[in-house]
């Protein structure tokens, strides 16, 4: 698809992406500075903490990848939408709680607190920093999508452009107060779902049900890549993933990763209490759980009006948007994406940040605690993982937004998660287990996704495009037999 | 409103070095003029990550984090001046003046950490907001760099000390329990939904209700996500209430 400059749409853009920063920063300063009395008890930061989530957790991959997986490969991309959300059953039900109660500051916080150990330290904040540039790539090929129709720049200069603006962003302000960013852009997420499904429905003249029945009984979907297919075929599973393992090694990286991801723990930390970790936690399953509901509607809607680039997954919810409500709904929507973006990266910054400012520096080197060093490193540390990610963005053109985040899902639930249960529910773990499960996670399931169908084509030397499956029970039998050898030889720490 | 005896002093502090400077102050002119003094500290309800906290604490001079009414009780009793500790939760500027209505101050001593440029911007500036708003007396204190270093040196034994974590109270109780039940009942769902969309895909394909068993199925996984994420929270809020613990 050919893209040119869009004057009013990026005037509009810029506009209200200007708007949504400023009053982010307008709502952190007023409940500082505010001189009327209002009730603000602890329900606020329950309530703003997990719409926060919901910001922080709705990236690019939920808005842009999920609605074009649907749009190109129906039931297949839905796969996303429900394992998204399935995975904060187990933030809820086994982490949420306990996690807020052992840690202070960032995942190996929570995982040393029973070793002290300088190594688990070391290998946790290592992988928070793989996961975080794993997730920060789709970011960036989402905002490399996005400017291009705004702006008819190509995709590179897009990557890098929109890259550099959202980490000067994050590197200067988002040190200061990211949680209104997220809030208000959790908000604006839902309601651009929502508006988008509403318009989707009103002009193509049908209900909810009769919407998604109507494209199941279609004979002849012509899918966006220019296969011809019943409905039937298009709405039930196997589109696109032709092996079935890859079906599920993805099911299980996205129930198990998010609960493993570090940006999302770390949010753990900004609420007082065990129980508003547990409040915020179930807000934010109510808000992402409809939003997912919507995402489905937003695919086929893409698909029914066949707006969406053959050659770009990610744009199919904008392109929808234009259509259904013109250049002005268009530029709403792409700020909308932009905030997202920009939300997430910062979110995803924040705790690579904490892992080498906190955990190597800090705790690690045992360097300066006093806070002016180590929030220079910080920043120095966001801007270098953002380049680090605007490049591997760049490389990553053409990928779908959701299927790269499952990546970091994978990679996340391999290393961390196995961690995380042990130390908060089995006294036999050992220290050595946790340092090797963690690396053992971490090693494997990158090395899968290297000699992956998605980087070397057909001579991959591993089927599955998500190393889930192998990785993660890899990852917990390491960690168990390790703790339970070491039980035998007597060399519990306590 | 009847003539009150003491004259009172309202010191709001959040154990940065000016709100430090401050205290000391307040102090000294509670000694002169006898009376009391009222120590304020706001939480504020925003949730704010780690990393930003550091960076606040470190634009707002917190970067010892100081337990500020910890110091000024002990200045207080070091003075042998009347004190009397206040902890509120709200938005700051507005906490401050309405304590000092409602205990009825003769004037207010705080400390200015008057960030500039980008992190004024983000900040704000509590004692500006305050004067704005509160017909009560202010006075303001701009430590100098000479003052920051002498605090610094002289606060070093009241630095409040680290607090370890709680230890985990996990598998205690029914709460754990039900959750687990719920967690593995959720689990089941989720699996057989997966092995199904597998293994056999064609069961998915059935049609039922205009749409197909995949797509209830589906969309079954996220209501019930809600449902249980509502019920739990609602159990465990019970047991809380129940046991008394927040």
């Amino acid at each position: 698809m050919d893209y040119s400059f869009q004057p009013l749409a990026f005037a509009l853009f810029v506009v209200i992406t200007a708007i949504t920063l400023f009053i982010s920063v307008l709502a952190a300063r007023r409940i500082r500075t505010a001189s009327h009395y209002y009730v603000a008890g602890g329900g606020v930061k329950w309530f703003v903490n997990g719409i926060a989530f919901a910001g922080d957790y709705l990236s690019a991959a939920s808005f842009l990848g999920i609605a074009g997986l649907i749009a190109f490969f129906g039931f297949d991309g839905f796969m996303y939408s429900i394992g998204f959300l399935a995975g904060w059953i187990v933030a809820l039900l086994l982490i949420a709680e306990s996690f807020r109660r052992i840690g202070r500051f960032t995942l190996a916080d929570a995982l040393v607190h029973r070793f002290k150990s300088k190594r688990v330290r070391l290998a946790a904040a290592v992988s928070t920093l793989t996961v975080s540039i794993f997730y920060l790539i789709p970011q960036m090929v989402g905002a490399g999508s996005i400017i291009q129709p705004l702006i008819g720049l190509p995709y590179e200069v897009g990557v890098v452009v929109i890259g550099a603006i959202v980490i000067l962003i994050v590197a200067t302000a988002g040190m200061v107060s990211t949680t209104y960013v997220q809030f208000i852009k959790g908000f604006l997420l839902l309601i651009a779902a929502f508006g988008l499904t509403i318009g989707v429905l009103i002009v193509s003249g049908y209900g909810p049900v009769d919407f998604v029945s109507n494209i199941i009984s279609n004979p002849g979907i012509v899918t966006p890549k220019g296969a011809v297919v019943s409905g039937e075929v298009f709405m039930s599973p196997g589109l696109k993933f032709k092996n079935p393992l890859d079906f599920a090694s993805l099911a299980l990286a996205l129930f198990l990763g998010t609960a493993a991801l570090p940006h999302i723990l770390i949010r753990y930390y900004t609420v007082p209490s065990p129980s508003d970790a547990r409040k915020s936690t179930v807000i934010a399953i109510g808000a992402i759980g409809a939003f997912y509901i919507l995402t489905l509607f937003l695919g086929l809607g893409a698909l029914y009006f066949r707006t969406f680039d053959p050659a770009n997954e990610n744009l199919s919810a904008p392109l929808l948007a234009q259509f259904i409500g013109g250049e002005a709904f268009f530029a709403l929507i792409s700020s909308i994406a932009f905030a997202t973006i920009l939300g997430t990266v910062a979110g995803l910054l924040m705790a690579a940040a904490g892992a080498i400012a906190h955990d190597i520096y800090t705790e690690y080197l045992g360097k300066n605690k006093r806070g002016t060093n180590t929030l220079r490193i910080s920043k120095v540390t966001a801007v270098g993982v953002g380049l680090i990610a605007i490049v591997l963005g760049v490389l990553s053109k053409g990928q779908n937004v959701a299927f790269l985040v499952g990546l970091a899902f994978a990679i996340a639930a391999s290393a961390n998660l196995p961690a995380i249960i042990c130390v908060l529910f089995w006294s036999k773990t050992s220290e050595r287990a946790i340092l090797g499960g963690i690396v053992t996670g971490l090693i494997s399931s990158i090395a899968l996704i290297l000699v992956s169908p998605t980087l070397i084509g057909t001579s991959a030397l591993f089927a599955l495009n998500n190393p889930g499956i192998v990785s993660i029970p890899l990852g917990f039998a390491v960690t168990i037999m390790v703790s339970l050898l070491d039980g035998k030889r007597g060399w519990h720490a306590r | 409103m009847a003539k009150k005896e003491v004259y009172r002093i309202l010191l709001p502090t959040d154990g940065s070095i000016p709100a430090l400077a401050a205290t000391k102050h307040a102090v000294e002119l509670v000694k002169k003029m006898g009376g009391r003094l009222i120590v304020l500290t706001v939480k504020e309800p925003n949730p704010v990550m780690p990393l930003e906290r550091l960076a606040e604490d470190t634009v707002l001079m917190r970067a010892e984090r100081l337990d500020g009414i910890e110091y000024a009780k002990r200045l207080a009793d070091q003075e042998n001046v009347a004190v009397e500790l206040q902890t509120r939760e709200g938005s700051v500027a507005g906490e401050i003046i309405k304590t000092a209505e409602e205990l009825d101050v003769d004037m207010i001593v705080m400390g200015s950490s008057n960030p500039k440029g980008l992190s004024g911007f983000f900040l704000g500036h509590i004692a500006d907001a305050v004067i704005k708003a509160t017909p009560i007396s202010v006075t303001v204190i701009k430590p100098n760099q000479k003052d920051i270093l002498s605090i610094k040196e002289n606060v070093r034994v009241f630095i409040a000390p680290t607090v370890e974590p709680m230890a985990p109270r996990v598998g205690d109780g029914m709460k754990f329990k039900v959750g687990l039940a719920l967690f593995f009942a959720y689990a089941l769902g989720y699996v057989g939904y997966t092995v199904l969309g597998s293994f056999n895909k064609a069961i998915l394909s059935i049609r039922l209700m205009g749409i197909n068993l995949g797509l209830i199925g589906g969309m079954t996984l996220i209501f019930s996500a809600i449902l249980i994420a509502v019920l739990y929270n609602w159990y465990a809020g019970r047991l809380e209430k129940r046991s008394g613990v927040a």
